[in-house]
């Protein structure tokens, strides 16, 4: 019998929006010191349950308690002020503060006046535990996405709290960034609080939680100790049968010269020289930790950014400048959704045919024409929801990654650039996107997978170019490219 | 209603058939009070002298639904009205005064689009600026006095096209074109994309710097023609004209259903949002109040407008892009839309503005 309270109890949740029931009567108990995973498919409820759990939303029905009391149609702040800690799965960094503000966001030091010293002081040492040297006087704009991510998980932490939520926190950290969270994690369990933990990657699952939690379409199906589990049964519970292997039939075709190649690229001191070639049919990864400039080398693939020396040329012989027109030749993911790849405010429509808009073509568009196409565009890319005059923003966040996928397919171009494609992304859409990267390599395209997931890159590609310091440290058979090997290469050079 | 297109036939059912009947009830009811059932010459007096402010909010939604913004439509309008003046009181052909007007009002469009491109500059402090410059430039050409130009441009002052007054065939001809642009063109749905997230347009590779600049050209255009027909119809280029015309031509785009934020709004809700403070204007006039009050009643329905809208963004349905004329009249839309719970929508929003 444990006679503690739980942390956090949930009961009997449930929660409709038009057009899709996000939960179903679920309920889930956290006690202290316990990590509990909460696992399910892209749009099977998880977000929604963590925003009913922290106050952000209200469910239609259910309870939830903290430390055994009931807490009705509180806000944000009255389940801060109980000790529940949450990191959002969306980005939420105040753009125009600094560093370090936006990791003491919600709890500036000094009584009165803000105590500037404190704030730089306490915001670096929460970075420093993280691995993050940034100096917290300077802006958050220019940062990735890991880094916010990082300076969101630096806010949330808190030995004191009842309860951190976490939706998501690795989908755009690179392994090194997530060993240091797993040593977070541990030493939060040490202390007795209870971490509540979202992620689609399971060997997270299997070194972290105690107990886990599968929802699957809004139902609760599994709830259960994670020891007595293996990964089959585990993948079986979330999603039923699953294939593990992708398709790499090599369609490379070396004859009429690169697609795209990058000539001593150098882009102020995140990417110092770059040289490679990419050819039609192929599937190229570059990859590497936070900071190793594959984020950087994306975009100057795109023309989205210039290099400072070095020039990026098309298959033809032409230089790409600008982005600006450039869409015809090269197609670009970028892996800020929710900022840079995604029209929020519109239908789920208007943003699978963004790719279009983008490439030429007749100047008139049919209203008609266009739904039948987006329509289309949405079952190829396997996008879950009722209708695509739904607005984007009522996707889950692995669903609105799909749609910035499937924005590109069809439109034959003849190079993609694709900067975290499966960020979010549940496994077996995960091995559709790799089944769609390979059959538009098959098609001639040119595919570019920058990422900083070794498992995808050893997954779906031909080559892989490993990096560091915005340069290439080495390049691998994508068959070779076994997790280890990239860790040793990474590490060695 | 199967004979029209798609663009007119939702906004019609929806807005058109109950908004048109309630002018076209207040027209009758106004005409028979004063003994007189003729109830088209009513409306057409609304349309004759919304027809500037009309033209001007279609050109203005086209900036708006690309998050664009032009405050000196105004006193430009007032420009251009006082240089064709001169032009013709110089010996100029009206032809060439009209020519030279709307070159004028396409390169001005081109220096705001390109100033604003090139420097990323938003548009606001940029073009509060060019309210000031060209008041200033119209007193100057006028030399402080309205110039008239006596019996030229009759033919826009009092001329029929096809059965309708000049102005009224400009406007309706402005009108549907701007509509089919915005709706069945790519250039229209590349506004639409650019107002919604230019950093996502941009990276998706859509022409955005293009897309900006034409924006202003057809405002800036758009804007030379409604000067034209103003100059026209008092019969004089007053430099002293056009005062507040962009911020009744705002309030007509957002009562419409724009949003200032960018990627809404229709040159057919502008034109109803227009056409909306016409008729209140005239309900004014007709019943004798006070000149006084017309800014109150003005101002009234513009924050009534805005607060609809707000509540109606807590609460709109996915697909909702109605705006707030819609919600007013159509009962039926507002009963069954499904509701989304208001605190959904205020996480969304924080989201976003982190
Ligand atoms: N604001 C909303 N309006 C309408 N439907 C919504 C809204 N928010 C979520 N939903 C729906 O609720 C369901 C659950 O979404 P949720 O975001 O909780 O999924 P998730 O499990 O977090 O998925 P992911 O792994 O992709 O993040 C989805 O079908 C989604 O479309
Ligand atoms: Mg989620």
């Amino acid at each position: 019998m444990n006679l503690q309270a739980p942390a956090l109890d949930l009961s009997g949740i449930s929660k409709s929006y038009p057009g899709a029931r996000a939960l179903d009567d679920v309920s889930l108990r956290l006690m202290p010191g316990e990590v509990h995973a909460l696992v399910g498919e892209n749009g099977a409820g998880k977000s929604t349950l963590i925003k009913i759990a922290s106050g952000a939303i209200q469910a239609d029905s259910g309870t939830v308690s903290v430390d055994g009391s009931v807490v009705a149609n509180a806000s944000r702040r009255a389940f801060q002020a109980l000790g529940i800690r949450v990191i959002y799965q969306e980005r939420q960094i105040a753009r125009d503060l600094s560093v370090g503000e936006n990791v003491m966001l919600d709890r500036l030091p000094g009584t009165g006046l803000v105590s500037w010293r404190r704030t730089m002081s306490e915001a670096s040492e929460r970075l420093a535990v993280l691995g993050l040297e940034l100096d917290p006087r300077s802006s958050v704009r220019g940062l990735s996405v890991a880094q916010w991510q990082l300076i969101e998980i630096a806010r949330a932490v808190d030995y004191g709290a009842r309860a951190i939520i976490m939706d998501e926190p690795t989908a755009s950290l690179s392994r090194v960034e997530v060993e240091r969270l797993f040593d977070v994690v541990n030493a939060l369990r040490a202390r007795g609080v209870a971490v509540l933990y979202i992620s689609h990657h399971l060997d997270e699952i299997f070194h972290l939680a105690d107990t886990v939690t599968v929802l699957r379409d809004g139902r609760q199906v599994f709830n259960g100790a994670v020891a007595g589990l293996t990964p089959d049964q585990l993948v079986n519970e979330m999603f039923g049968e699953v294939s593990h292997t992708v398709d790499r039939t090599d369609s490379c075709n070396r004859d009429g010269g690169p697609a795209i190649s990058l000539v001593d690229v150098h882009a102020g001191t995140r990417v110092r020289g770059v040289s490679c070639e990419i050819y039609p049919g192929e599937v190229v990864g570059f990859t590497g930790g936070t900071g190793s400039g594959t984020t950087e080398l994306a975009a100057l693939l795109v023309g989205a950014r210039r290099p400072s020396s070095g020039s990026v040329v098309l298959g033809g012989g032409r230089r790409l400048r600008s982005r600006t027109g450039a869409a015809s030749a090269v197609a670009f993911l970028p892996s800020d959704r929710k900022r840079r790849g995604l029209l929020l405010d519109k239908t789920i429509a208007d943003n699978l045919l963004l790719g279009r808009l983008a490439v030429p073509g007749p100047p008139v568009v049919m209203p008609r024409r266009q739904r039948k196409v987006a329509t289309m565009l949405m079952k190829a890319a396997n996008v879950k929801s009722d209708s695509a005059d739904r607005g984007v923003r009522t996707l889950s966040g692995g669903n609105q990654q799909k749609v910035i996928i499937g924005r590109w397919m069809e439109v034959g171009t003849p190079v993609l650039v694709f900067d975290e494609p499966t960020a979010g992304i549940d496994i077996p859409s995960k091995m559709e996107i790799y089944a769609t990267l390979r059959r538009l390599a098959n098609e001639g395209a040119a595919i570019v997978v920058c990422s900083t997931d070794f498992q995808e890159v050893g997954l779906v590609t031909d080559r892989v170019f490993v990096m560091r310091d915005g340069r290439i440290v080495g390049e691998v058979a994508g068959a070779l490219a076994s997790e280890q090997r990239l860790i040793e290469m990474e590490m060695s050079a | 209603m199967k004979w029209l297109p798609r663009a007119f036939r939702g906004e019609l059912v929806r807005v058109f058939v109950p908004l048109v009947s309630a002018v076209v009830l207040l027209s009758f009811y106004t005409e028979y009070k004063k003994d007189n059932f003729v109830a088209w010459a009513n409306l057409e007096n609304i349309l004759l002298q919304t027809s500037v402010l009309g033209i001007i909010a279609i050109g203005q939604t086209f900036l708006i639904a690309a998050g664009q913004l032009d405050l000196s439509v105004g006193t430009f309008s007032a420009y251009c009205a006082v240089l064709a003046a001169t032009q013709v009181v110089n010996g100029r052909s009206e032809f060439l005064a009209v020519l030279i007007v709307l070159l004028v009002g396409a390169f001005v469009g081109l220096i705001w689009g390109a100033v604003i491109t090139a420097l990323k500059i938003p548009p606001f402090i940029l073009t509060l600026g060019g309210l000031s410059v060209f008041q200033s430039l119209a007193l100057v050409r006028a030399k402080n006095s309205p110039v008239p130009v006596r019996d030229s441009f009759e033919w826009l002052r009092t001329g029929d096209v096809l059965g309708l007054r000049t102005p009224i065939f400009i406007l309706f001809v402005v009108l549907i074109v701007a509509a089919v642009v915005m709706r069945y063109t790519r250039f229209g749905r590349q506004v639409y994309a650019l107002g919604s997230a230019e950093e996502a347009s941009y990276l998706a590779g859509l022409p955005t710097t293009r897309t900006k600049i034409l924006v202003y050209v057809i405002s800036s255009t758009l804007v030379a023609v409604a000067g034209l027909i103003l100059m026209a119809r008092i019969g004089s280029g007053d430099p002293r004209s056009g005062g507040g015309l962009e911020l009744r031509a705002i309030a007509a785009v957002v009562l419409g259903g724009a949003t200032l934020a960018g990627g809404r709004g229709t040159p057919v809700g502008s034109f109803l949002g227009v056409f909306v403070l016409g008729v209140v204007q005239a309900a004014l006039t007709f019943l004798n109040i006070n000149d006084s009050w017309s800014d109150f009643v003005f101002g009234g329905v513009l924050i009534v407008a805005v607060l609809i809208t707000a509540i109606s963004d807590l609460r709109r349905d996915n697909k909702g892009q109605r705006g707030p004329l819609a919600q007013i009249f159509s009962m039926r839309g507002a009963a069954t839309a499904p509701v989304q719970p208001a605190e959904n929508t205020a996480i969304q929003q924080r989201q976003e503005n982190t």
